[in-house]
C-alpha cells in the first residue's frame, strides 16, 4: 500500500479560451514543468500519486456548448463544461448523453472522459467510451491535434481519441470533445425487490436484465431497514412497455416489491444516489466474476466500520462507500488481502476528505499491456510531464 | 535452396504443405478485395491457430517480408491488397464459434467466422449480433474487426467497436495478447479501442469477444416512396429529431430503386423518385406507438406510398432489394465504384444535391444509396472501364464527392476505412499534426512497417518533429 508521497500543487493556471490553452500548455513544456489538467475537481486523487510536483491547467473557464444541431444527436463541448450545464442544454431538446455522472454539479465532461468514468446508470449499457466520436487535443509540442469527427459513423484513420479516455490526462490536455448523444426515454420508473440473500438477488439480476434490455441501471445493495438485499431496477421506455413489464415482475414477484417509484426525469443521481459526505471514501472494485463479491461482501459485515455497497450484477464491479475513521488503515490493509485473494483490482474512487490516498490496485494487466502503456507515454509524452505518474 | 525457396519450406513447416499457396493462379483469388485495386502477394498461408499466426509473423519479419492480414476479402477499401506483394494471413480456417454464454450475452468467437453465423447460433438463445454489414453473409469478424465494420442497423445499436468486449491480437512482434475486458470501466489505455478500424496496420485480429443483445419482440419494416430525395432526406431528420430512432433508415434514389425494383420486384412504386426502408424494433407495444408516429411525420412529406410489410416474406423481399441493389446496378454499366462518406444528418439533401450536380458535370451515372438513418452516403459511380477515360473519370468524381462531404462537417469513410484507396484524401480531413500523430501510433506497434504497409497514409513528407 503506498501512502499519499510528498509532491505539491506549484500553481493553478485558468486559461479562457483556445489559444490560451495552447500557450500555457506550451510554455510549461517547453520549460520542462510537469503539469495536469482538472475540471471541477471531483477525481483530483483518482489513480496514483503524481511523481513530481505539478502545476494545474484548470479548464473550468473551457465551458462552451461549441456545435449542437439535435436533429444531428452530436453535441460538440468544450472540456471544462460542466455536465449540468450539457445535461440542460441537451434536456431542453429532449436528449441526454446516454449515461449520468456523478456530482453534475462541479464535475466537467473532460474530466469524466479523462477518468473513463460513466456511473453505473447508463442506457442500454452505453458507456461513455462508446459515446465520443471526436476530440481536439494538444500534444507536447503544444500543438492542436484533431481525432475522429463530429458524424455519428466515422472510420477515417484510427481512434486516437481512445487514447484520452480513462488514462487520466497522461497523453496532453483536452480542448474538445464531441459526444453522440440520445433520446431521454419517455417513461422512467425505479422498483426495488427483496431478498434474502445476496446470491438470489444477483441470479434475478442478471436473468431479468437478459430479457429486458429496457434497464439502464440494477444494483444490488444492502436494505437500510432489514438484514435482506435489495436488488434495484431502473426501466425506461413507453410507458406502456415500463408497465408491461412491471407488471411482469408484480406477476412472479409481488411479495418481494419494496417500492415503486416514477423517476424524475432532471434527477442525476450518483450511483448511491446521494452525493458523499466529507467523511466517507467510495472505493471500486472489478471482477469478471460476481460470485467473487460474496467474501467481500462477508468481510465488511464483519467489521465495526459504517459502510455501504452496491453490486452491478452484469458489468462485474462492486463500490463500496466506506465511513472514514482511525481503523480505516487495518481494514484496507485486511481487505486488500481479500481482493488480491480473488485476483480483483481495486481503486479509490473518492476520497473527500483528502486524508487518505491509498493505492491498492491489484495490477494484473500483462506484461505486453505495460511496455505498450509505456511506448504510448514515451512517445507522446517525452518528457513525462503531463499528468506525471497517474498512468505508470 | 534460394531464399524464396526457404521461407516456402518454412511456412509449409508450420502450416502444413496444404495451407501455403505459391502457384500464381491459386492466389488470384487473394490480388483484389471487393474494389478494383490489385496486388499480386507472394505467398498465402491459412493458418489453423493463434501459435501458428504467432511463428509467421515470426518468420516474416526474419526475412524481412510485408504481412497482410485478410479476413474474407470483401472489404471496400483496397485494405486486404498486396499492392506490394508480401505474405497474406488469412484467417479463413480460424472459423469456429468457441463459447456463447447466454447468462453474460456474449459470445467467444475465431476471426475466420462469418458475422452471419453469430446471429444464427446466437439466435438458439434468442440473442443476436447486431452490426451487420451487406456484405454480413460472407465477411468475417476479424474483418470487422479491422475496418470497424458498419451496417444499416448500426443507427440504434452502434457499429463493430461498440460490440466487442475483447480481442486477441498476434502483434508485429509475434507476441500473442489479449486486449480489453468483460468490464468497460476498467482504466488505463483502450487497446481494443485503438486496435478496432486499425486495418490490418497494428497487427492480426486472432479471437474476438462480442456482446450479444436481445432478439426484440417484434420487427416491422416501412418501404416508403417520395416525390423526390429532399423530401426523403427531410423525413429521415425529422423521424430522428423526434426522438425515434428506428434500427435502421435506409435510402435509395431513383437510379438505384429503379434498378432495385427490377432486380427483385419489391413493390416500389414506378413513379417514385427516392425510397426510405425504415425498420423499428421491439416490444409489440413500443412498435405500435413508434408506427403511428412514423406515419405522422412521413405524411408531412407528400409520400407517394407508404407501405408495411405484411410478413417476413415481404420484409425479407425489401431487403432484398435494398443489399442486393450494387449487384442490380450492374444492368445499367459493367462497373461501379463505391463512394463511402459521411456527412451531419442535416446536410443530407444540400450534399446529395451537390452528389448529382458532380455527376452531370462529369457526364457519369450515380446511384445514390444511404445509410441515410447514420448520414452515411454511398454514391455508386457506375462506368464502364472499356471507354477509355471513363475509369480515371470515376474516380476523380469519387474524390470530388468526398471533398463534398468534408467542406459540410462530414469524413471521408463511415464504414468501409480508408485503406489504399482513400489515403491520399487523408489531408482533406486531417492536419499534418493529426497525421503524424497516427503515423507515431503505428510505430508504436509496428516500427518495421511490416503490418499492410502502404494503406492509410499519403505518400507525404515523414518528419517528425521532436519536443524540445
Amino acid at each position: 500500500m503506498n501512502n499519499q508521497n510528498d509532491n505539491k500543487i506549484l500553481s493553478n493556471i485558468s486559461p479562457s479560451d483556445k489559444s490560451e490553452l495552447k500557450q500555457a500548455t506550451k510554455e510549461l513544456y517547453n520549460s520542462k514543468s510537469p503539469m495536469s489538467f482538472i475540471g471541477g475537481g471531483t477525481k483530483i486523487n483518482f489513480g496514483n500519486d503524481f511523481t513530481k510536483d505539478i502545476t494545474l491547467i484548470n479548464t473550468s473557464k473551457l465551458n462552451n456548448i461549441i456545435d449542437y444541431n439535435p436533429s444531428d444527436l452530436v453535441v460538440t463541448v468544450e472540456s471544462g463544461t460542466q455536465i449540468r450545464k450539457l445535461a440542460d442544454t441537451l434536456k431542453a431538446n429532449n436528449q441526454f448523453l446516454g449515461f449520468r455522472l456523478p456530482f453534475y454539479d462541479t464535475s466537467t465532461i473532460g474530466g469524466s472522459l479523462a477518468f473513463g468514468y460513466s456511473g453505473t446508470y447508463r442506457f442500454n449499457d452505453i458507456h461513455l467510451r462508446d459515446s465520443v466520436i471526436g476530440l481536439e487535443f494538444l500534444n507536447h509540442f503544444g500543438n492542436y491535434v484533431q481525432s475522429g469527427g463530429r458524424v455519428v459513423k466515422n472510420v477515417s484513420g484510427y481512434d486516437v481519441h481512445k487514447l484520452f479516455i480513462g488514462t487520466y490526462g497522461s497523453f496532453g490536455p483536452i480542448y474538445s470533445i464531441s459526444f453522440k448523444v440520445y433520446p431521454i426515454p419517455k417513461t422512467r420508473k425505479k422498483i426495488e425487490l427483496l431478498f434474502d440473500n445476496m446470491n438470489d438477488a444477483l441470479i434475478f439480476g442478471k436473468q431479468f436484465v437478459l430479457y429486458n434490455w429496457n434497464v439502464p441501471r440494477l444494483y444490488v445493495s444492502k436494505s437500510d431497514s432489514t438484514s435482506k438485499y435489495k436488488l434495484g431496477l431502473d426501466i425506461v421506455g413507453t410507458s406502456s412497455v415500463v408497465n408491461k413489464i412491471i407488471n411482469s415482475i408484480n406477476y412472479d414477484f409481488s411479495k418481494n416489491i419494496l417500492s415503486t417509484d416514477e423517476m424524475l426525469s432532471d434527477k442525476y443521481i450518483d450511483d448511491f444516489g446521494y452525493s458523499l459526505d466529507a467523511n466517507e471514501i467510495l472505493v471500486k472494485i472489478n471482477s469478471y466474476k460476481n460470485d467473487f463479491f460474496a467474501p467481500i461482501v462477508s468481510y465488511l459485515e464483519t467489521q465495526k466500520l459504517k459502510y455501504d455497497f452496491m453490486i452491478n450484477p452484469i458489468f462485474g464491479f462492486a463500490l463500496l462507500v466506506i465511513q472514514d475513521n482511525k481503523d480505516l488503515n487495518n481494514f484496507f490493509n485486511n481487505l486488500e488481502l481479500q481482493i488480491i485473494k480473488n485476483n480483483m483490482i481495486m481503486q479509490i474512487e473518492w476520497n473527500n476528505s483528502h486524508q487518505h490516498n491509498f493505492n491498492l490496485t491489484n495490477d494484473n494487466s500483462d506484461n505486453i499491456n505495460k511496455i505498450l502503456t509505456k511506448s504510448f507515454k514515451n512517445t507522446y509524452d517525452k518528457n513525462n510531464l503531463f499528468s506525471p505518474g497517474k498512468l505508470l | 535452396m534460394n531464399i524464396n525457396q526457404s521461407f516456402k519450406q518454412k511456412l509449409i513447416d508450420i502450416v502444413g504443405s496444404d495451407y501455403v499457396i505459391v502457384d500464381k493462379q491459386d492466389m488470384i483469388v487473394y490480388e483484389s478485395d471487393g474494389t478494383h485495386d490489385k496486388g499480386m502477394p507472394d505467398y498465402v498461408t491459412l493458418p489453423g491457430s493463434v501459435e501458428e499466426v504467432s511463428k509467421l509473423v515470426i518468420l516474416a519479419n526474419d526475412y524481412g517480408i510485408p504481412i497482410i492480414a485478410r479476413g474474407s476479402g470483401t472489404g471496400l477499401s483496397g485494405g486486404a491488397v498486396p499492392i506490394s506483394g508480401g505474405l497474406i494471413i488469412s484467417v479463413n480456417r480460424m472459423n469456429k464459434i468457441l463459447n456463447i454464454d447466454p447468462e453474460k450475452a456474449t459470445a467467444v468467437l475465431e476471426a475466420g467466422v462469418i458475422n452471419l453465423e453469430i446471429s444464427k447460433k446466437a439466435s438458439e438463445y434468442g440473442l443476436f449480433y447486431a452490426p451487420d454489414p451487406s456484405s454480413q453473409q460472407a465477411c468475417s469478424i476479424g474483418g470487422n474487426v479491422a475496418e470497424n465494420s458498419g451496417g444499416p442497423h448500426c443507427l440504434a445499436y452502434g457499429v463493430t467497436t461498440n460490440h466487442i468486449l475483447a480481442i486477441e491480437v498476434v502483434l508485429p512482434t509475434g507476441e500473442i495478447t489479449w486486449f480489453g475486458e468483460m468490464n468497460k470501466e476498467s482504466s488505463g489505455i483502450d487497446f481494443r479501442g485503438l486496435f478496432i478500424g486499425s486495418e490490418g496496420t497494428f497487427g492480426i485480429c486472432t479471437k474476438v469477444v462480442v456482446k450479444l443483445l436481445k432478439q426484440p419482440e417484434e420487427v416491422q419494416t416501412f418501404l416508403i416512396a417520395f416525390n423526390n430525395i429532399n423530401d426523403a432526406a427531410n423525413a429521415t431528420t425529422s423521424i430522428i429529431g423526434s426522438g425515434i430512432i428506428p434500427s435502421a433508415i435506409e435510402m435509395m434514389d431513383r437510379t438505384a430503386s429503379k434498378a432495385a425494383e427490377e432486380g427483385t420486384n419489391a413493390g416500389i412504386p414506378e413513379n417514385s423518385d427516392t425510397v426510405l426502408l425504415i425498420e423499428i424494433e421491439g416490444f409489440k407495444e413500443d412498435i405500435k406507438e413508434q408506427e403511428l408516429l412514423i406515419k405522422d411525420i412521413v405524411n408531412e412529406f407528400d409520400p407517394i406510398e407508404i407501405k408495411l410489410a405484411a410478413n417476413t416474406k415481404e420484409r425479407d423481399l425489401f431487403w432484398k432489394a435494398r443489399k442486393g441493389v450494387l449487384g442490380a446496378l450492374g444492368r445499367i454499366a459493367p462497373n461501379y465504384f463505391l463512394v463511402d462518406g459521411t456527412v451531419p444528418r442535416t446536410k443530407l439533401s444540400f450534399v446529395l444535391s451537390e452528389v448529382n450536380k458532380l455527376a452531370k458535370k462529369y457526364g457519369l451515372i450515380v446511384a445514390n444509396v444511404l445509410h441515410a438513418g447514420d448520414g452515411n452516403l454511398h454514391p455508386c459511380i457506375i462506368f464502364d472501364q472499356q471507354t477509355p477515360g471513363d475509369t480515371q473519370k470515376a474516380l476523380s468524381l469519387g474524390g470530388d464527392i468526398l471533398k463534398v462531404c468534408v467542406e459540410n462537417g462530414g469524413v471521408l469513410s463511415g464504414e468501409h476505412g480508408i485503406g489504399y484507396e482513400k489515403k491520399e484524401y487523408m489531408p482533406l480531413l486531417f492536419s499534418e499534426n493529426d497525421i503524424n500523430y497516427m503515423k507515431e501510433m503505428k510505430n508504436i506497434f509496428d516500427s518495421k512497417n511490416n503490418f499492410n504497409p502502404g494503406k492509410i497514409f499519403p505518400e507525404m513528407s515523414d518528419t517528425i518533429e521532436q519536443p524540445k
